[in-house]
Order: structure tokens, then C-alpha cells, then sequence
């Protein structure tokens, strides 16, 4: 069995050691350098760009502004193309922008010798703007004077509305009930970003006709057809590799800036690279949407939900990047996890505005969801004096739930044992009880809060994986996926599960790390926490398929049926019994090279998944406050999982350690901070307060395992799901130390400490 | 690749200052931790750097025959922390700078470049102006010594002109004997992070542990340049043990203090964490010498 084993990461050795090569790594022979001049003005188009003094700096090779790009737009989302123009992402970018519609957005481009000569002359050229006003958040957009920031696609500033009513009763009916309280509040979360290690960085160049880029990307595939929608160019005239990526959590699943790279390749017929600074990855990639949402809850005594009215807005910045499907996501969460009695009314919207390109980020809407929702509920709880956990065990998905709105199945729960796990470790009864009653200035609480997630975008989205297995002549396989290693452990995992299907040995199977669309199979790439799942299924199926033709050519060798064969530690056996019949290399040395009948064996085969299947989890957590100091300190936090069956438990851990730890920060400090004109205050990891090392209080994780019967080795997601709940659960230990319902991210000690004094709380205690 | 005209490495001062008089663009590097970053977002190009990292006249940590310290301003926090004599003598200075960003960066940040860098959030700058520290400055025309409370000249300018060296902070033998002090740093994180309020104190009490004898305090990241209180030690001196005290500082070190609306902080909220600061460490001092305690639990 090698599903299950912790066995060490396939890539481990080469990233420790410096061997690893990521995109700068990479040498290309007369590299220039390309640095973008951008938006200083938050709305507006550009009149003139002078860029005299810039071309005049020595090593200067070409400026290009907006005015010399193909008047096209394009998509940037990570998605799979739809053949609906109906559903199809929309394409509202140039590769270089006339009319700005956020600070920081490129207007101009510079490639030089090297990177002193770019910078100083982007520094040089100069840009003429005609100003408009400017709308930076959700209700100045919608209102009816607003500027509609893209009149081509959409005629006001609503990118989607959307709208599903469950069950047949009128939410403000219920109003006319008497046995029902009514609880109501607006809840927040703010921008955050991903913060990867690795800058957006694309090397391009042109070989044996074709423009071939070199990326830090999770989505190859993609890159290679946006590329192709943007430059009007043919697909199979590009090539896209990308090595190993220093992260990227989903500001690499949208298509940065490889088109402009391809783009100015083509005009120079020059090697260019384009590298985005931490800086302008701040201002200029993508962040998590801020979700607005404003719920209405109306509850029995007894704890059930009877009905829930939510309305929600996404700022979605000034492009339109994944649009709608993360707010939507975000209003799905709300009716997976928890049924009402009569009826659950939603509604909506997706708003552009001038801020950077909200785009797809770790979780995708389902933090914000989580937030708000179990905010909301700790809420609801507290309103009929009901403990929260008890009061969600009444209310949440059980096991065969079918989504109406998507159809997806709930094929396995061990949510009820999440619970029961995450209890014990914090103690939960008891310091339910003896905590949220200080009063002086350090007050303790604990909070919790709980998620489902789906794994994969079927149905709302195409899901396919394509893999190819090629046997060695040393009886090792070669494994070649288009899903890709981003620092999660695919390579490692699907590594175990050809060997398990296969009956060959983990160390015999060398999947090939680095995608190339030229030579690995189609998948779209890592987001929605699937490949496990559906690039699983495809790993699955092309080893049952490999494994029948190794078993097929052996029984032509010896004459044994193939039905009566199997594969067990590189040894084909007999099924009865287990006595060996030929060895794996003895095997394949046969099929290279006999001269009665070659065959070179190899495997393709696609998935086409058709289903879904939802993840749960838990976090549980203890916090000191102190009051006057406005700082949360976290003394007790555990992340429980179903998953369904685990992989691999160290990689697994590795992942849930680091999806807590984008919780904490979402929770305690992160956010950007914009002056009246939009420009970012923050735009540096030290401004910007992701938490150090040093800020990390111990992080502890369990799983409650199970097998999915969808999955191809029981698994379910869990990609994102670390970091959905660890916000609410200390916004939740916080309404416990303190009795105040705070409502918006991040709980930072500013906002701590006007939310305590618009309270009159704390200020004067002790 | 760094936007600068050219990097000097002299061999001992005398070259260092000959080469900042003859290069009118010249600028003192020493270990890079803040010019190299302000170099990156556009300041201090079209320049010649100096480096007076390794020159042997500005390294070191040594006590006088007559017991003041002489701290080389090349020294790096590192140093500084782990110094026996800085430990003996002022101990709050080592635990100051060991609050600095995190370790690489106390690794090779040094306290002259924390101090002539002339940000009003320097974390040695407290511990230094508590101290009552004196600046050896050279020159062309030899060393001359500054007070400390002559350093700091506003505008980001300190008493170093751009031809000169700042070579040694020195601190006498009775700064601190018999005083408790403390160094707040008020920051978001724990590490990797400038103070939002600093404070550092020393302060001594009477033999009967019932007044307070003398005390001193500073505060960064709170006016255009790191700055004593003496409106609060004018209050402060004298005072006997008491939750009075309490209501004394919160009555008056606002008014030592010049806290801006800041960019990312508001100016109310420095107000109250700087009152809640101050109050904390005042009461740590009293209760280190063996005082009652005044406030919290």
C-alpha cells in the first residue's frame, strides 16, 4: 500500500540542496530585460507618453506603450475555455492599457540590457493623463452616475448579478412568526494577497518557429491558449514550460504578464524576460476579493434555521480576471453547509471597480464565506443562548446530501467527528464555561468554526486530466501529467498512486517535474484543490490501462493468461498464488528489443470527471486578549480535516500547517491600505503585515479519515480547505473573551481598539 | 545589480575621510541593511558609497581605563547583545537592539548606521539618548564629541556632515549604575517590524524603595526624530510609589510627544498604546528595583 505512506517528496532533495531550477534558473542566451511604466491614476486614459530621455539611457533597447499593442482584448482567468460564449470568461485586457483603471495598472513597457538600465528609464518616461473620478469600492460603483469601467463588455459596473431562492416560502413572511428571533449583520472581509516566494517571472524566445515561454505558473496549458487569444497567434506555434514555482496560492492560476512577454519576442525577435518585483505584485497581479455581505437569519428556540437572507458584493478591482465564480462560490458555501427549514434567499453581485484585479486566491470566495458565515452563526447561537457547536450539528449537511442548485453529492462526512476531535483538543466544554467571563485586561476564549469543500469545479466547469506512462527499458516508468507540482506535493502523491496501481515500486516511478506543452499531456493545472482528485483519477486509469498492456505482453512471453497475472514489487506474479513469473526489467528489455515483436509501452489516457464530492473540517481555538494593547495572542489552535483517505500524512501536514498560517495572517494583521487617490500604502512585505516565523503560535492538525467512493483512492480536497476557518474561529474565541461581535477582517489591534471603545469596553477595567 | 557610480573599501579611516573630501558625491555605507533599500526605491543613486564597514578603528567594544564604554560604530547589534561589557554596563541598550528586525539583520546592521540613518523608530536610539550618550565624530580637521541630545538636527539630518565619519558611541560608567530601565518595542509582529511606539526608560529609586529617585525616558516613532520626555521626568522625579503615578503619565507624556496621522497608523491609536506603553514599563522599572507594583495585574 502506498497511499498512505509518508514517503519523503519526490522534489525535497533538488529544492534543499539548490539544485532545483525555477524560471531565472533557466539561461537564455541574450536575455534582455523588461520592466513596465505604470498608472499613476486610479481612472483614466492616457493622452501622451513621451518617452524621448527614456530611449536615451544606454542599453535602452525598445520602449512600446500603449498605443503600439493590438487593439484586442483577452481573458486572463485560470479556467477551462468554455464552448458556451455564454459562459466563457471574459476578455476585457490589452496587453497594454490606454485607458487606466487602477494605480499601478502598465501603460508602457521598456526592454533593455539589464535591469539599472530598464529601471532608469521607466523612471524617465513620461505619461499625460486625462483624469476621471474614481470609484474604489462597491457602492460608489453602483451607483447610477458611476463611470462603467469597461462600456464594451458591460454597460454599467455589474459584472454578474446572481440569484437562487431553496424552498418556497417568502424570507419576510417568516417576520410574521412568533416563536422566531431575528438576528441581522453586515460582515466584511478585506483584500489580502498571496505573497509566494517566487515573483512573477517569464522568460520568452523564439525556437524552431514557435514563441516559447518559460514561466512561473500553475496553469501551462492555459497560459499557452490565452497566449494565443491574445497575440492572435496559432496554438500549436507556442510552447510553454513551466519548471518548478516557488508557490503562487492563485495569483499564478490567472495568465500575468506571459502575453506581453510572447508579445515582445515577437516584435524584437529578441529573448525577453519580464520580472514582476514584490512591489508591483502588491499593486499589479491579482488579490482575494472583499466580500460584503449582509445576512438575515431567523431561528427557532430549539436551534433550527428556519430561514436565511444573504446578499452579497464582491469588489472585483478594475479587470475582470475568474469575474463572478469566486462571489458565487462564496453564496454556494452558504447553502452547502448548513439547511434551512423553510427557505435560504441569495442574491449576488460581482462589481468592477478601480482597484487592482481581485482574482483567484487560495479558497476561492470560501474564506470570505466561512468568515461571515460563522461569524454569523456564533451570532445566531448567541442570541438563543445555545452553544455554537451544538447549535451547527443541528443545522449542517448531512451525509447524502445532493446540492440543488449543483448537484454535487455529499458521498462522505466524518464532519460530526471533526468536531468531536477539535472539542477534546481545546477542552471545549469546560473552558466554554470557566473563559468569556474576565474582566481585567487579558481575557481568554475559545472559538471555533467549520467548513465544507468541494473538489474540482465540476459541474459549474469542465474537469479533464490527461496522463502518459512510457516503461523503461530498467522496468521504472515515466510519468508525464500536465497537472503541476506547486509546492504542494502533487508530484510526491501521484507518484504513490501510479506505484500502487501499478504494483511497481515508488522509487521506480520518475514523473517528469517540469511541464512542457509540448510534451505533457493536457490538464488544465492546480486550483480547486482537484488534482488529487480528478488528475488522480486520469493517474489511475492510465496505470490499469498500463498495467493490462505490461500483463498482455508477458502472457504473449510465457504464454500464462494476462487475467491470471499481477504486478507486485516490480515482479509480475501469478494472482493465485504469488509465484513470480518474470521481473518488470526482465520485461521491458523483452519489449524494447526482441526481434519477434517489439512494442514501446505507453499509456494515455483521459478523465473526463463527472462528479464532485464535498471536504470537511474544523478549527478549533484558545486566545488571551489584551484588552489594551488591542493584540489577540493565540495560545491554542487545531486545524481537523476529512479528507477521506490521506496520501501522504507528512505532506498533508505540511499543507495544513501552511493553509493555517495564510488563516492567521487573514485573521490578525494582513490588509492593504489605500490613500484617497488609490495608491497602496503597503505595497512591501514590511508594510504589509504577513506573520513571520516568530508570530506563529504552535499549529496542531488531525484527521478524521474515510474512503470517498468518487475518488480514485478515497481522497478528497484539501488544498485549500486548511485555510478556510481559522479567521472565524478566533473572530468566534473572540466574541467568547470579550461578548463583542466583531464583524470585519483583519482583526488588527487598530481596529481592535475602536471596536472596544465604540463599545466602552476595556479601557478602564482592572 | 546595484544603481550606484562606484563603491569605496578603505583600509582605515584616514583614507575613508580623505575620500569623502575629495568625492563631492560620496556617501558612509556600512553594513547596507537601510541604503541599500532606499537605493532600491530610487534615493542615494548618482552617488559614490564609502564603505566604513571593516575599518579597524571603527570595530570593537572596549572599557576605559576609567570605566566608559567606547562602542565602535561599526559594531553590529549582534555584538552589542552579546557584548559582557555592554551587559555590565547598559544592559538596556543590549536588550534594545536585540528587538531589531531579526536575527540576519542584527547580524550586520550596526548602531552608527541605526543611528546617523536618522529615523525617528531607530530601536538603539531610545537606550542611547537615556544613556546620555556622547557621538565621536571624525573629520578632516580630527575627532570632536557630541552630546547626544545635540545628535538629532530634524529633516533627517543628524551632527554627522556628509564628509565625516561617526566612529564610537560612548557611554560613562554612571548612565546607568543602580538603574532598572526597560525597552518597549510596540510593533505588529514579532519580528521583521519597526516600532509603531518605542519607549526605553531608566529609572532608580530611593534606598527606601518609596519615591522615585531619578529616571530618564525616550521615545521613537512618536516625533520627527527620537526624543527624551522631560516633561515626564519633570513629573515623574520625586514621586512616591503610588497609583498616582499612573495618572501622571497619563496626563502628560502626551505632551513630550508629537505623534502624526500616519499613512497605515492613526494618530489616536498611537495616543493610547503610547499612554498604555509607558504605563507598563514605568511600572516594570519600579517593581526591578524592588518598588510596589503600580499598574495591571
Amino acid at each position: 500500500m502506498e497511499i498512505g505512506k509518508s514517503y519523503c517528496r519526490v522534489d525535497a532533495v533538488d529544492k534543499v540542496t539548490g539544485r532545483a531550477r525555477y524560471t531565472q534558473d533557466y539561461p537564455v542566451p541574450g536575455l534582455l530585460t523588461a520592466r513596465l511604466v505604470r498608472s499613476t491614476v486610479a481612472n483614466g486614459r492616457v493622452k501622451r507618453i513621451d518617452t524621448a530621455a527614456a530611449a536615451a539611457v544606454p542599453g535602452v533597447r525598445a520602449i512600446y506603450t500603449c498605443f503600439d499593442v493590438p487593439d484586442r482584448n483577452y481573458p486572463t482567468a485560470g479556467h477551462p475555455w468554455s464552448l458556451d460564449p455564454g459562459h466563457q470568461d471574459i476578455s476585457d485586457r490589452h496587453l497594454l492599457n490606454e485607458r487606466v483603471r487602477y494605480v499601478g495598472d502598465e501603460v508602457a513597457v521598456v526592454v533593455a540590457d539589464n535591469a539599472v538600465a530598464a529601471d532608469r528609464a521607466v523612471r524617465l518616461v513620461e505619461v499625460e493623463y486625462e483624469i476621471y473620478p474614481a470609484v474604489f469600492d462597491v457602492e460608489e460603483a453602483l451607483k447610477p452616475e458611476a463611470m462603467p469601467l469597461h462600456p464594451d463588455v458591460r454597460p454599467d459596473n455589474i459584472i454578474v448579478k446572481s440569484q437562487f431562492k431553496i424552498g418556497e416560502r417568502n424570507f419576510d413572511d417568516l417576520a410574521n412568526e412568533t416563536d422566531l428571533t431575528f438576528v441581522e449583520g453586515t460582515y466584511d472581509t478585506q483584500v489580502v494577497q498571496h505573497c509566494h516566494i517566487e515573483l512573477p517571472v517569464s522568460r520568452g524566445y523564439m525556437e524552431d518557429g514557435k514563441i516559447v515561454i518559460i514561466t512561473s505558473t500553475q496553469i501551462p496549458h492555459i497560459v499557452r491558449r490565452v497566449i494565443s487569444q491574445a497575440l492572435g497567434l496559432a496554438i500549436g506555434k507556442i510552447r510553454v514550460i513551466k519548471p518548478y514555482i516557488g508557490g503562487g496560492f492563485g495569483n499564478k492560476q490567472d495568465v500575468l504578464y506571459e502575453p506581453l512577454n510572447a508579445w515582445l519576442v515577437q516584435q524584437l525577435g529578441r529573448p525577453v524576460e519580464v520580472f514582476i518585483s514584490r512591489e508591483e505584485t502588491f499593486t499589479s497581479t491579482r488579490t482575494r476579493h472583499a466580500i460584503r455581505t449582509k445576512l438575515k437569519t431567523f431561528v427557532r428556540s430549539d436551534g433550527r434555521l428556519i430561514g436565511r437572507h444573504y446578499v452579497g458584493y464582491a469588489n472585483n478591482g478594475g479587470y475582470a480576471s475568474h469575474g463572478h465564480a469566486v462571489c458565487a462560490n462564496c453564496a454556494n458555501e452558504y447553502r452547502m453547509l448548513y439547511q434551512d427549514e423553510a427557505v435560504l434567499d441569495s442574491t449576488s453581485y460581482t462589481v468592477y471597480t478601480n482597484r487592482p484585479a481581485a482574482g483567484a486566491m487560495r479558497g476561492y470566495g470560501i474564506p470570505q464565506a466561512c468568515f461571515i458565515m460563522e461569524a454569523h452563526m456564533d451570532d445566531v447561537a448567541k442570541s438563543i443562548g445555545m452553544d455554537p457547536v451544538a447549535f451547527r450539528r443541528k443545522n449542517m449537511m448531512k451525509a447524502g446530501y445532493v446540492d440543488p442548485v449543483t448537484t454535487i453529492t455529499c458521498h462522505s462526512t466524518k464532519l460530526d467527528e471533526c468536531l468531536t476531535r477539535g472539542m477534546e483538543h481545546i477542552d471545549w466544554a469546560r473552558k466554554r464555561t470557566e473563559y468569556g467571563r474576565d474582566t481585567g485586561n487579558i481575557r481568554r476564549g475559545v472559538g471555533m468554526a467549520m467548513f465544507c469543500y468541494k473538489t474540482g469545479v465540476y459541474p459549474i466547469s469542465l474537469e479533464t486530466s490527461t496522463v502518459r506512462m512510457i516503461l523503461n527499458q530498467d522496468g521504472s516508468i515515466q510519468m508525464q501529467m500536465g497537472a503541476t507540482e506547486i509546492g504542494q506535493g502533487a508530484s510526491t502523491v501521484f507518484s504513490q498512486m501510479a506505484a500502487q496501481t501499478l504494483g511497481i515500486s515508488f522509487e521506480k516511478i520518475h514523473i517528469v517535474q517540469a511541464q512542457d506543452t509540448d510534451t505533457t499531456p493536457f490538464d488544465t493545472g492546480a486550483y480547486a484543490s482537484r488534482q488529487s482528485y480528478v488528475s488522480g483519477m486520469a493517474v489511475k486509469k492510465t496505470a490499469e490501462v498500463m498495467k493490462e498492456k505490461i500483463l498482455t505482453y508477458c502472457s504473449e512471453r510465457t504464454g500464462e493468461p494476462a487475467d491470471d497475472l499481477d504486478i507486485h514489487a516490480d515482479v509480475i506474479v501469478r494472482r493465485t498464488d504469488g509465484t513470480p513469473v518474470m521481473d518488470m526489467e526482465e520485461l521491458a528489455m523483452n519489449a524494447m528489443y526482441s526481434l519477434e515483436r517489439t512494442e514501446h509501452i505507453t499509456a494515455n489516457e483521459t478523465v473526463h470527471c463527472r462528479d464532485n464530492t464535498y471536504a470537511f473540517g474544523a478549527t478549533f481555538a484558545e486566545i488571551e486578549v489584551d484588552m489594551r494593547y488591542g493584540k489577540i495572542k493565540v495560545v491554542d489552535i487545531i486545524n481537523v480535516h476529512d479528507s477521506g483517505t490521506i496520501l501522504n500524512p507528512d505532506v498533508a501536514a505540511g499543507q495544513v500547517h501552511g493553509g493555517m498560517s495564510m488563516g492567521l495572517g487573514y485573521v490578525l494583521g494582513e490588509d492593504y491600505i489605500y490613500d484617497d487617490d488609490g495608491v497602496q500604502q503597503n505595497a512591501n512585505l514590511l508594510h504589509y503585515k504577513i506573520l513571520t516565523a516568530a508570530d506563529h503560535p504552535d499549529l496542531h492538525h488531525a484527521f478524521v479519515e474515510c474512503e470517498d467512493p468518487s475518488a480514485p483512492y478515497g481522497n478528497k480536497a484539501l488544498g485549500e480547505p486548511p485555510t478556510l476557518t481559522v479567521a472565524p474561529a478566533i473572530r468566534n474565541a473572540l466574541l467568547h473573551a470579550t461578548g463583542l461581535s466583531i464583524n470585519a477582517l483583519p482583526l488588527s489591534p487598530q481596529n481592535l481598539l475602536r471596536a472596544f471603545e465604540a463599545a466602552g469596553i476595556g479601557e478602564n477595567d482592572d | 545589480m546595484i544603481d550606484v557610480n562606484a563603491i569605496y573599501e578603505p583600509a582605515d579611516l584616514a583614507e575613508a575621510v580623505r575620500l569623502l573630501g575629495e568625492q563631492t558625491d560620496a556617501m558612509v555605507i556600512c553594513g547596507g541593511s537601510d541604503m541599500l533599500i532606499q537605493n532600491r526605491e530610487g534615493r542615494y543613486r548618482d552617488k559614490a558609497y564609502v564603505s566604513v564597514r571593516h575599518l579597524p578603528e571603527l570595530r570593537g567594544i572596549r572599557e576605559t581605563p576609567d570605566g566608559r564604554l567606547m562602542i565602535g560604530a561599526a559594531s553590529s547589534f549582534t555584538e552589542i547583545m552579546e557584548s559582557e561589557a555592554v551587559q555590565r554596563i547598559c544592559p538596556l541598550l543590549a536588550k534594545a537592539v536585540s528587538q531589531v528586525g531579526a536575527v540576519q539583520i542584527r547580524n550586520i546592521g550596526t548602531i552608527g548606521g541605526n543611528l546617523c540613518n536618522a529615523v525617528p523608530s531607530a530601536d538603539s536610539a531610545c537606550a542611547v539618548l537615556v544613556h546620555e550618550a556622547k557621538l565621536h565624530i571624525a573629520g578632516a580637521k580630527g575627532v570632536r564629541v557630541v552630546p547626544v541630545k545635540d545628535f538629532y538636527r530634524g529633516g533627517g539630518k543628524t551632527a554627522v556632515a556628509r564628509d565625516e565619519v561617526l566612529t564610537a558611541i560612548e557611554i560613562g560608567p554612571e548612565a546607568a549604575a543602580g538603574y532598572s530601565g526597560h525597552y518597549t518595542k510596540y510593533a505588529m509582529r514579532k519580528a521583521m517590524d519597526i516600532a509603531t511606539v518605542g519607549f526605553g526608560i531608566l529609572l532608580k529609586l530611593s534606598p527606601d524603595k518609596r519615591q522615585i529617585a531619578d529616571v530618564r525616558v525616550a521615545y521613537a516613532s512618536l516625533a520627527p526624530r527620537p526624543v527624551r520626555g522631560f516633561k515626564l521626568e519633570a513629573a515623574l522625579r520625586g514621586m512616591t510609589v503610588g497609583s498616582e503615578i499612573v495618572d501622571v503619565i497619563h496626563q502628560t507624556c502626551l505632551s513630550d510627544v508629537n505623534p502624526r496621522e500616519g499613512r497605515r497608523v492613526s494618530k489616536n491609536f498611537k495616543e493610547k498604546i503610547v499612554r498604555e506603553v509607558v504605563k507598563r514599563a514605568v511600572n516594570d522599572v519600579i517593581v526591578a528595583q524592588g518598588g510596589n507594583h503600580v499598574y495591571g495585574s
